[in-house]
């Protein structure tokens, strides 16, 4: 058995994290662990921020967390709830959920992994772990035996919020962003205005940095609801059983190439697109 | 009723409805009397089901006093722990007793509640002094009440005979 | 040398700590009324948690990530949180459960009342979780929990009619005076109470803090082979006394202060005294895992730090949940409920519960994305597509076979 406590080294058993040269966002980073540089939970990657490059590419900005960005994708009046609720004990007026940037993530192993330790990321995101930091002030630490002596203090946010981080994204126009919970589930709509189904995934290329991915395609499929735990996107696997059913359940995966997209609109939730084709082996699943 | 406005007086389909309704009143009547559910309390055979269960159940509370009761008597296991075990299973054997004590009897179900209930009540009375004989360790008084309580036990046992 | 020290103390601990209250309760209940004629359902059950087990350790080790974690990450946050919801539900009230487990143990032995041992209880097993001492005294527990041996020795000191027994494994039909449903309904009961979900968010919370690597996989599996087979061993002598003393007299355990009367019987003082003392690390031991569980599948759900090695400071929502739990399961124990009754609830709702634990489970260690090359051979994937078939019957089968038989009776 293992002993007990903090280790420096990764927990990525031994090997620095990397990047992939392709990924499915919704697949591959959404509701994903986001852990710091020393494998310490931070939080789960709620939403994309995807921004428009000077060419008119999509990139992806930013991860966003907390529940001002889970609340969208949870949908419904629960969804609503949450964000309410989340605005309610915000104490600015107009809250933004928390926005890391994507230049602080170093590697997308089975977790994301960030650059920098979590004591430096709650300095520059001051609002990434409230709960946390209510509670313990609250509820922990007034309760006798709550820490080791030997504890850093370091926790609590210094004066000056904000302190940046040095990282490598390129300077993106602020509020540009359009979150990729707004793309999922879009209608696809082909020129004769025919329906294609919706969009339920959007692929990214690039690497390393995850600044550096594009939105490459978008895959569609013509039932509204989610993925069916990404047995349509790879070469299937797994017990016989469950491939039976999610072939019964999910026919008829498209793609959708960049440069076949007219145009999106976020707020209606409507791509236009040039042509759907299927989803075949051509377009290799990651 | 259907089609009746308001200050209209008796209409002719009033009267149908009436005889309508007291035939069907009629016949339901009947029916539930003829398979004996006309009285409240329920029929006959089921009563006498739900007295065997009770005492199937009392039975084995009752048994498992009596088998607490030898070992403590030869020693085999602490007092507390006997007493544990005895107390519970009296707690189990006096609310079963009473949720079927409580119950209504049909008619002609009489004699099996009597049979019942001294069954039940012996049964209790043993595992009381059972009870009271562990708590103060008193090896006499757990000797005679495991006679009692063996006596009890038996007549539990040829219940189902004795019943029906 | 210390190597193997360590493998066996991995198999010690996994034996001893199989057994919780579900599986003291229903075994020696089943064994009562039905005697042997259900041990194949613990058999099954053993084959189920092996087979599971083994595929989130291996998950935990390969990808370094637990398995409430991943749940999320495969199902999406609103089918995520209804799985938790229910998971969560199921796990709290096996903690309950636990908890009037220990009190039980507690009161047989001093004949103080379980109510008022509860509070007491509840304040020791959070100050253990608070102070995560757990961590120290995981293995302690697990060690004790071997003392339910006791169960083993007494069956064999009570010369039992060795054919007979045998004769009752190999008819698996209820006996005259039982009927098929409540035969039925016990065979859910049984299979929930040895594939309870906590054990496997435990074990794979587990393996993820100790950081387990592929180097380890060798040792996880010799612990869930050789360690959980033996535990179901244990089942079935709890079970199998209770068959030859309470069974040709008609006694039907309804309390857990029934079940050390074989013990006394077979060896008398000193095993009952052992036997108490297997109850209360069993038991012990069960609802600090149960506690811990509640509050990994939250803070693995919303990607809260989380840990039986983490102090509070560090991680102050995963342990106010564990405070809330415990707040909450001494509420439920105070109103007098009997902890018998919610032991026979949280295995039979374990048993509803169970799709949604395995289902991703099964998923997950088939995915190449966590799994590298590591992903399920082929017998994994044939043994996990038939136990999910049972499961799923079992699950369907659960509250339409409670309703009938009105809680097994």
């Amino acid at each position: 058995m293992a002993e007990p406590g903090r280790r420096a080294d990764h927990e990525s058993h031994t090997r620095r994290p990397q990047f992939r040269r392709q990924y499915d966002a919704g697949l591959h980073l959404l509701d994903r662990q986001i852990v710091d540089r020393d494998g310490i939970p931070v939080a789960k990657v709620d939403d994309l921020e995807l921004a428009p490059r000077a060419d008119g590419r999509l990139v992806v900005a930013a991860l966003l967390v907390g529940p001002g960005a889970v609340g969208a994708r949870l949908g419904g009046r629960l969804g609503r709830w949450t964000v309410a609720i989340w605005r309610r004990l915000r104490s600015d007026a107009d809250p933004a959920p928390t926005r890391i940037d994507a230049g602080l993530v170093g590697g997308i192993e089975s977790a994301v992994h960030l650059r920098p330790s979590l004591v430096e990321l709650r300095r520059t995101y001051p609002h990434l772990d409230g709960l946390e930091r209510w509670m313990r002030r609250y509820v922990v630490d007034p309760i006798p035996g709550s820490g080791h002596a030997d504890d850093e203090r370091t926790d609590e946010p210094t004066t000056d919020p904000g302190i940046p981080l040095a990282t490598d994204a390129p300077v993106l126009p602020a509020g540009g962003g359009r979150r990729l919970s707004s793309l999922l589930g879009a209608r696809v709509v082909l020129p004769d205005g025919r329906d294609a189904g919706r969009v339920n995934d959007v692929r990214l290329t690039g690497g390393p940095g995850l600044q550096t991915y594009v939105v490459e395609a978008l895959v569609t499929a013509t039932r509204a609801e989610g993925s069916m735990l990404g047995y349509d996107r790879r070469a299937v696997r797994g017990p016989w059983l469950v491939r039976v059913l999610v072939a019964a359940t999910h026919r008829d995966a498209g793609y959708v190439p960049w440069r076949a997209v007219r145009l999106i609109d976020w707020d209606a939730g409507c791509v236009e697109a040039d042509r759907v084709d299927p989803l075949t082996d051509e377009h290799p699943a990651s | 009723m259907r089609g009746r406005s308001p200050g209209s007086g008796i209409s002719p389909w009033a009267g149908r409805c009436a005889a309508r309704c007291g035939l069907l009143g009629v016949v339901a009547g009947a029916a539930l009397a003829a398979s004996g559910c006309g009285t409240p309390e329920g029929n006959v055979s089921r009563y006498q089901a739900e007295a065997l269960g009770t005492l199937r159940a009392a039975q084995s509370s009752a048994q498992a006093v009596l088998i607490t009761l030898d070992l403590r008597l030869s020693d085999r296991t602490f007092g507390r722990a006997a007493d544990d075990a005895v107390t519970g299973a009296e707690g189990s054997l006096s609310s079963t007793a009473g949720t079927f004590e409580a119950l209504q009897p049909p008619r002609g179900a009489d004699a099996v509640r009597e049979q019942a209930t001294s069954l039940l009540s012996r049964a209790e009375d043993a595992v009381a002094a059972a009870r009271i004989a562990i708590r103060r360790d008193d090896r006499t008084a757990m000797r005679a009440a495991r006679n009692d309580l063996a006596t009890a036990v038996d007549d539990l046992d040829h219940a189902p005979d004795a019943l029906s | 040398m210390k190597k193997i020290f360590g493998v066996a103390l991995g198999i010690l601990t996994a034996i001893g700590g199989f057994v919780d209250i579900g599986d003291l309760v229903t075994n020696a209940l089943v064994g009562s009324r039905f005697g042997l004629a259900l041990a194949w359902v613990v058999v099954l059950g053993v084959i189920g948690i092996i087979l599971f087990a083994e595929m989130s350790g291996r998950v935990a080790a390969i990808s370094g990530r637990a398995t409430f974690d991943l749940v999320r990450e495969r199902l999406g946050p609103r089918v995520g949180l209804a799985n938790l919801v229910a998971s969560m539900g199921v796990t709290l009230l096996t903690f309950i459960a636990e908890i009037g487990g220990v009190a039980l143990a507690i009161e047989i032995a001093t004949s103080v009342n379980e109510v008022l041992w509860v509070p007491v209880v509840a304040a020791a097993l959070w100050i253990v979780l608070w102070r995560v001492r757990f961590a120290v005294l995981e293995n302690v527990f697990g060690l004790l929990g071997l003392s339910l041996i006791v169960f083993a020795v007494a069956l064999w000191k009570l010369d039992p009619d060795w054919g007979g027994l045998w004769q009752q494994v190999t008819t698996p039909r209820p006996r005259p005076g039982e009927t098929w449903t409540a035969y039925a309904y016990y065979a859910v009961a049984l299979f929930g109470a040895a594939l309870t979900p906590y054990e496997v968010f435990f074990f794979s919370s587990g393996g993820v803090e100790e950081r387990w690597t592929a180097k380890d996989l060798g040792t996880m599996r010799l612990n869930v082979f050789l360690g959980f087979p033996l535990g179901g061993l244990l089942s079935l002598a709890v079970a199998a006394v209770t068959a030859v003393v309470f069974l040709p007299v008609g006694v039907q355990v309804d309390a857990l202060s029934q079940v050390p009367l074989p013990i006394a019987q077979g060896v008398g003082k000193i095993g009952v005294a052992i036997a108490l003392l297997g109850f209360f690390a069993a038991t012990f031991g069960a609802a600090c895992e149960t506690g811990l569980s509640v509050g990994y599948s939250i803070a693995q759900f919303f990607g809260w730090r989380w840990g039986k090695f983490v102090a509070p400071r560090q991680a102050a929502r995963f342990h106010v949940v564990i405070l809330l739990s415990t707040v909450l399961a001494v509420a439920v124990l105070l109103t007098t409920v009997d902890p018998v009754a919610v032991t026979e609830y949280s295995v039979v709702f374990s048993a509803l519960a169970l799709p949604l634990t395995y289902l991703p489970i099964l998923v997950i260690a088939n995915d190449p994305d966590y799994m590298g090359d590591r992903v399920n051979g082929r017998l994994a994937n044939v043994l996990g597509s038939v136990f999910l078939v049972v499961i799923v019957v079992v699950s369907a089968a659960a509250i339409p076979l409670m309703i009938i038989t009105r809680g097994g009776q």
